[in-house]
């Protein structure tokens, strides 16, 4: 039988060589484990582009078959106390190697979300236990990190997936699953996940549970975006100042598609970027669009919030 | 009761719906060739449009059996499993060859009483073998979630004025009532599409054989209305006075200002008067939710005063002499809006929340951070809004991802609970 794993997990590569669109870090690792050494490191860069895959696969290559018991995984979002670092950590990496493993390993992931006071913690044992321990520590920036921390680390800078590794890797998941998608449907999982793998594999898990085929449409639909082809038709009636079709386009939009009034103006900020507009215009318009995101937030009526931006936009001239 | 006693009986006597009854014979005709891949209708639109007396009058065309279902009986998961066997089959008593499932009043579904009823019916229209009608008041009802998407929507909207008078013409003379045309337009007219209520209307006042405009008072509904249409005249004038008088209507600020954003394209054609015109009405938005986030009543003032006045310092004095239009707003458009946003949009409601239970989704969410390399909030945030998606389109697809994380039976009963919440 197939596993029901969600597939986030069912297609979590196990090989360096499977890891998608990060060959610069994929380098770097596969010398680790051809060397058996490796340094600290910090893992950055923003989520689902396999961080946390790749800690997981060096981990494994670096400790051989006793690799759960040397390798320590805590995330430090559920877990930032000062107290976890001084206890759990400490007692680890103070406690016997086991197995044939030349060290062990503690992978603390999303630790830019420790306290500085743990940060300090962390920074003396990362110098202590450097004979039985490495770290790994992943995180959104490192810059967010004390950089006594940062300068005890290699730092490895993972970027959002392109297109091609993306859509390849989505094939790929496709194929064994024996879905059928086309490439508009590619195409929206690239748009609305931007490169973050994680959500590109949950969307097209999500929509093959409406059946057979997976469409753009049902990509859309479920992560409460717009096409972004309606979205650049929106702008482009505004900035022409067709106030009443645009309008009816921004209704239909919002009614229709039921978009939010914060995920629309975030995406037509997103896609007013991509668009031919003379760049005095184009500041006015990035002017508007922060404003209005803000007035949604403040307000309480989308609609009419929506409305009134696409009013501005329109007297721009 | 003459609106059950002039109930059409055939599909072609229903009134003002050509367009509807069109698309339902069309569905009805692709059952002639067994079993079609659109097994269910969704009939939608206002109160006494004639969904329920289109439906029987179809199945009576098509001579299938029929079997009618609504609020009346009880519609909950186990009430509804007869109903679901028996829609496997064909098999009928009278010999005829299908039998009609009509689901009526579907978004009037109970919580606590038909509990998992809309699921029900939604395995109902998964298996049946028979034409299924449902019929909702509220397309965008949250209850309707599963079935939307299961049934193919076909609206009623509300009949015209003339075609109401038309009705009620016909039912005057086959009952021998004198109908003043004049009343009889008034009662179409504020009628306002809801036929079956026309009909009550013209039985009530024709108790003593005739019917004159005297009898047909201006109902209670219009006055408020009116009093809105001043309303906005004075503000878009520019009068002063209209702060005053929008304190005075029996309508709250955040309605009023709907009224006063709908028609604010109508008063301004030109674009920067327009642009100003909305960046007021925006800010009066703001002011009062301001309201309640900061519960601070003074806000609600600044409010009022910005919409009205605000607004109104806008007005061209000219456009004073020109004939003025309106748009009118329909009661609710924004909460039906909201609604529908979040009807649609599973990811912006689509957080595991804590339960009341002995386990709360934060536990089962900890346990699938913990086997899925993820912090508790990633899991909450990144990935339920999927589990819930796959949940609601094959709760079976789900359950079994659940399992194959190491859930067990109480977590997955604790967290299907939370994500079924209809």
């Amino acid at each position: 039988m197939q596993s029901e794993l969600p597939w986030i997990e069912k297609y979590r590569p196990a090989e360096l060589a499977e890891v998608a669109g990060q060959p610069d870090v994929v380098r770097i690792l596969s010398s680790f484990v051809s060397q058996k050494r490796m340094s600290h490191l910090i893992f950055a860069g923003p989520a689902g582009v396999g961080k946390t895959t790749c800690a997981l696969i060096l981990a494994r290559k670096m400790l051989g078959d006793d690799w759960r018991n040397n390798l320590l995984e805590l995330n430090a979002s559920d877990e930032r106390g000062i107290d976890v670092v001084r206890t759990k950590i400490k007692t680890f990496c103070r406690s016997m190697v086991l197995g044939g493993s030349p060290f062990r390993i503690v992978f603390l992931d999303e630790v830019d979300n420790i306290t500085s006071d743990s940060q300090h913690a962390l920074r003396r044992e990362m110098e202590q236990y450097t004979a039985t321990s490495r770290f790994i520590l992943s995180c959104n920036y490192s810059s967010k990190l004390i950089s006594p921390i940062q300068s005890r680390c290699v730092v490895l800078r993972f970027t959002p997936l392109k297109r091609e590794d993306l859509v390849s890797a989505l094939r790929r998941i496709a194929r064994a699953e024996k879905l059928e998608i086309d490439d508009a449907a590619l195409d929206a999982i690239f748009y609305v996940s931007q490169g973050d793998m994680r959500q590109a594999t949950n969307l097209l898990q999500a929509a093959h549970s409406f059946g057979e085929k997976t469409t753009s449409e049902i990509i859309y639909k479920i992560s409460g975006e717009a096409n972004p082809g309606d979205i650049r038709h929106l702008l482009g009636l505004s900035l022409e100042g067709n106030f009443a079709k645009a309008r009816d386009q921004l209704r239909a939009i919002m009614l229709e598609q039921g978009l939010s009034g914060v995920d629309l103006v975030s995406q037509m900020h997103r896609e007013a970027l991509h668009m031919e507009i003379e760049r005095e215009k184009l500041a006015d318009l990035l002017k508007l669009l922060a404003e209005y995101e803000f007035r949604l937030v403040e307000g309480s009526n989308d609609l009419l919030q929506c409305e009134s931006l696409v009013a501005q936009i329109c007297s721009l001239g | 009761m003459w609106a059950e006693k002039h109930r059409p009986k055939i599909l072609s006597e229903v009134r003002g719906q050509d367009e509807a009854l069109g698309q339902m014979q069309r569905w009805a005709r692709s059952w002639s060739k067994g079993t079609p891949r659109q097994k269910a209708i969704l009939l939608f639109g206002p109160a006494g449009t004639g969904k329920t007396t289109a439906a029987l009058a179809l199945g009576a065309e098509m001579n299938w059996d029929v079997l009618e279902v609504n609020a009346s009986d009880k519609r909950s998961q186990s009430a509804l499993e007869e109903l679901s066997r028996s829609c496997r089959t064909r098999y009928s008593f009278s010999g005829k060859a299908l039998k009609l499932y009509v689901m009526d009043e579907v978004d009037g579904l109970s919580g606590t009483e038909d509990k998992g009823g809309a699921r029900a019916l939604s395995e109902m229209i998964r298996n049946t073998v028979n034409p299924i009608i449902l019929i909702c008041n509220d397309l965008y009802s949250p209850k309707l979630r599963y079935l939307r998407r299961m049934a193919k929507p076909i609206q009623f909207g509300k009949p015209r004025k003339d075609a109401v008078a038309a009705v009620l013409r016909d039912i005057s003379r086959k009952e021998d009532v004198q109908p003043d045309f004049i009343a009889l337009n008034l009662m179409a007219e504020r009628a306002d599409g809801d036929l079956r209520s026309a009909i009550n209307d013209l039985e009530a006042v024709s108790m003593k054989g005739k019917v004159s405009r005297e009898d047909v008072r201006v109902p209670e509904k219009r006055k408020a209305e009116g009093n809105v249409f001043k309303a906005l005249d004075l503000i878009f004038d520019g009068y002063p006075d209209s702060a005053n008088y929008a304190r005075d209507l029996d309508l709250p600020p955040d309605q009023l200002l709907e009224w006063i954003a709908e028609n604010i394209p109508l008063r301004h054609t030109d674009m920067a008067d327009r642009a100003e015109a909305y960046d007021m009405a925006s800010l009066a938005d703001i002011q009062l939710s301001r309201v309640y986030r900061r519960m601070h009543w003074g806000f609600w003032g600044y409010a009022t005063d910005i919409m009205t006045r605000g607004v109104g310092s806008l007005a061209d004095p000219r456009a004073r002499r020109f004939f003025r239009p309106y748009r009118y707003v329909p009661p609710r458009a924004y909460a039906q809006h909201r609604a529908r946003v979040a009807a649609l949009n599973p990811m912006a409601e689509g957080k595991a929340g804590q339960g009341d239970g002995e386990i709360s989704g934060i536990d089962v969410s900890r346990l699938i951070a913990a086997r899925c390399h993820m912090s508790t909030r990633t899991v909450i945030a990144d990935f339920m809004p999927y589990v819930k998606i796959i949940h609601d389109n094959n709760p079976g697809m789900a359950e079994a991802m659940l399992r194959s994380l190491g859930l067990g039976d109480r977590e997955i009963v604790a967290l299907s609970g939370q994500l079924g919440g209809e």
